[in-house]
């Protein structure tokens, strides 16, 4: 059974078209993460689910039941917000119970309820303290506990992690994971982080501008990007693009890299498996994606299809070395083994797994192969 | 090193001769009310200033109470006033959530208006105010009287609620309403509890207002049904009678509900000023 349905789902605010034509469903017991630049529409998409803003046009369906003119806390749904939006002015027994309470749930199950998330997420002893009192990590457990208490169908979090420093944000990253894995709950969850995406999801819907470029599992999203923007949002450090042409050659094909009218020009012999799904006409325009850890220094031999360049930049991050080169005239990285520790200005030959090479088209920016 | 400690003293006297001054400025009128409200009337009206009454007496506040109108003054200032703090509160509280809290189309417009009201002398306002109360028959009547106090405190109540809603999260209205909570169920359980002293504050500046009203009250009011104390306390002034005892008297008894309230809220009310941001 699908745990959310969403169809067609549209929102304008006045003359402005926030979400487009949204289509998205998720499994019972899935992870399903919303990844996009600031401003595209996740948070509005979200509030849509909850039933915290009334949408322009579409269907919103969680469980079986249609829930576009459902009331929010009819839904069965809880929700964690980026400020974690605590009531200040209850202490945070009170706060885990306010939604059962509004519910009219019984006082007896409704402190065995607080008691047993406030077990679940250590904050047993913090049940007395205010909001005020706590610290941003503590705050954050409390406001997840609020959505676990309930145990509702569904969970959305928007960007929840966004308010913390960078180590507590892995730690609560892999706590929300355990949850997730343990108590088999179902998740929509809102980020910008691609490395919080790529870890916590079972798929990923990438968005831009209140449309999704692509809906997959995080590897395919790495490793199939249908677009340049997807293959540009994840992965760090960023995928290269380079500009260039596909040019029939013999039986084969090649890759002839440069700018078109650039001085410079590098042909790369392709093999047929990697234009698989590709017409091959003749000098089609493409941007060739290779993301920086696919590349690999060839010494000598036989190997991958590479080219010849020479290092400009170095930088050591002690788990591996980036190295900046120019191709056919344009700018590129290299993520290589830390114990190369080239010089400035140091010939270098690249190659490549021609499995990893993407190519998207340079028009439409679809992918390609 | 001493010239300079000199200094420093000077400038410590000079602040305190100031604030003296400024403070006997606010007070020696109110002391001299209430000096004049315990003399006899023959002390009052004497060749001879006396600062002090020789015996003082509290006829006049007897007199007041039990010979004139005053009681019902009181009364009618009280229902005109409580009713002005209830519309203000209820209607103002919910304007100001929203215009704090939403977006909605000529929010912007509609603040600034409001703002606008707040500039045009009240004076400008009574003849409409007068006319529109004829039409609706509301004139010399309590909720008439409250209605038109509305007119130029209401902006005020709204501007300054605002500022206080300003300080909570939108965030904390969406979560209340996954809990379970409609719309004004989140602002009265989990919005309202943050902005309490701030509504005190408020509130208390409207009712201080309508209190004191004396212009409007004198002209959209006619009998003494509806009439309210500063309007009554001066038609007392005859024609040929200046009753300075009793004015006094009735001045003073008049100001005791505001110290009263004040009193009793004035923790609250310092501390919804001077409030910061509401900690999450
Ligand atoms: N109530 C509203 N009225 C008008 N416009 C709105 C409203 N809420 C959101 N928007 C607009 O809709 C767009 C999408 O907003 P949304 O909050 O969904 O973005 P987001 O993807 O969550 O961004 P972020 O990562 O910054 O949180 C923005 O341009 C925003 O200004
Ligand atoms: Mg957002």
């Amino acid at each position: 059974m699908k745990a959310l349905s969403l169809t067609n789902i549209r929102k304008r605010f006045g003359p402005l078209e926030v979400l487009k034509g949204i289509d998205l469903s998720l499994d019972d017991g899935g992870f399903l993460v919303l990844l996009g630049p600031s401003g595209c529409g996740k948070s509005t998409l979200l509030s849509i689910i909850a039933g915290l803003e009334e949408l322009t046009d579409g269907e919103v369906k969680i469980g079986d039941r249609v829930a576009n003119d459902l009331h929010p806390k009819d839904r069965n749904i809880a929700m964690v917000f980026q400020s974690y939006a605590l009531y200040p002015s209850m202490s945070v027994r009170r706060n885990l119970a306010f939604g059962l309470h509004m519910r009219r749930v019984d006082q007896a199950t409704q402190a065995e309820a607080v008691e047993r998330v406030a077990d679940l997420l250590g904050i047993a002893h913090l049940l007395e303290r205010r909001p005020a009192q706590l610290s941003g990590g503590q705050r954050q457990r409390v406001a997840m506990g609020r959505a676990l208490v309930r145990d509702p169908e569904l969970f959305l979090f928007d960007e929840p992690l966004s308010n913390l420093d960078a180590k507590l944000r892995v730690q609560m990253r892999s706590e929300i994971k355990k949850l997730h894995n343990r108590l088999k709950t179902t998740i929509v969850y809102v980020t910008h982080d691609q490395v919080e995406a790529m870890t916590l999801a079972t798929s990923i819907a990438v968005m831009r501008d209140g449309e999704i470029q692509q809906n997959a599992a995080p590897s395919e999203i790495y490793d199939r990007p249908a677009n340049l923007f997807v293959a540009g949002f994840v992965g760090s450090p960023q995928m290269n693009f380079l500009d260039g042409r596909i040019v029939a050659a013999g039986n084969g094909a090649s890759l002839e890299l440069g700018r078109d009218g650039g001085p410079e020009n590098a042909a790369i012999p392709l093999p047929p498996e990697a234009l698989a799904g590709i017409e091959a006409s003749d000098g089609r325009p493409v941007v060739a994606g290779i993301r920086p850890e696919a590349l690999y220094r060839q010494e000598g031999g036989a190997g991958g299809p590479g080219f010849d360049t020479k290092v400009d930049l170095v930088e050591i991050t002690g788990a591996d070395t980036i190295v900046s080169f120019t191709i056919a005239g344009q700018e590129a990285t290299a993520r290589l083994s830390a114990d190369f520790k080239p010089s400035l200005g140091d010939d270098l030959t690249l190659a490549f797994d021609p499995g990893r090479l993407h190519l998207f088209d340079r028009e439409t920016s679809n992918r390609l192969n | 090193m001493a010239s300079l400690k000199r200094s420093n003293r000077m400038k410590t006297v000079g602040a305190y001769a100031v604030a003296f001054f400024f403070l006997f400025f606010g007070l020696a009128p109110i002391v001299w009310l209430i000096i004049t409200s315990l003399k006899p009337e023959h002390e009052i009206v004497n060749r001879t200033l006396t600062y002090y009454p020789h015996d003082p007496i509290l006829t006049n506040y007897v007199d007041i109470w039990n010979q004139s109108s005053f009681p019902t003054l009181m009364m009618n200032s009280f229902i005109t006033t409580t009713m002005t703090v209830v519309i203000c509160v209820v209607i103002g509280t919910l304007a100001a959530y929203s215009f704090s809290q939403y977006r909605f189309p000529g929010k912007h417009a509609l603040l600034i208006f409001y703002l606008v009201v707040r500039m045009f002398p009240a004076v400008l306002m009574i003849i409409p105010l007068f006319l529109i109360l004829r039409a609706f028959g509301l004139l010399d009547s309590h909720l008439g009287l409250a209605l038109a106090y509305t007119s130029f405190l209401m902006p005020l109540f709204i501007w300054m609620m605002k500022g206080f809603f300003d300080t909570v999260p939108v965030e904390l209205e969406k979560a209340a309403r996954i809990d379970g909570c409609t719309r004004v169920g989140a602002l009265v359980r989990v919005i309202m509890p943050l902005v309490r002293n701030g509504l005190a504050a408020t509130a208390i500046f409207v009712a201080i207002a309508a209190w004191n009203e004396y212009m409007f009250a004198l002209m959209l009011t006619t009998s003494s049904g509806s009439r309210t104390w500063p309007v009554g306390l001066q038609l007392m002034i005859g024609e040929f009678q200046l009753p300075w005892g009793l004015l006094a008297a009735g001045g003073i008894i008049s100001i005791i509900p505001v110290i009263i309230l004040f009193a009793l809220v004035q923790q609250t009310m310092v501390r919804g000023l001077t409030a910061g941001a509401v900690k999450g």
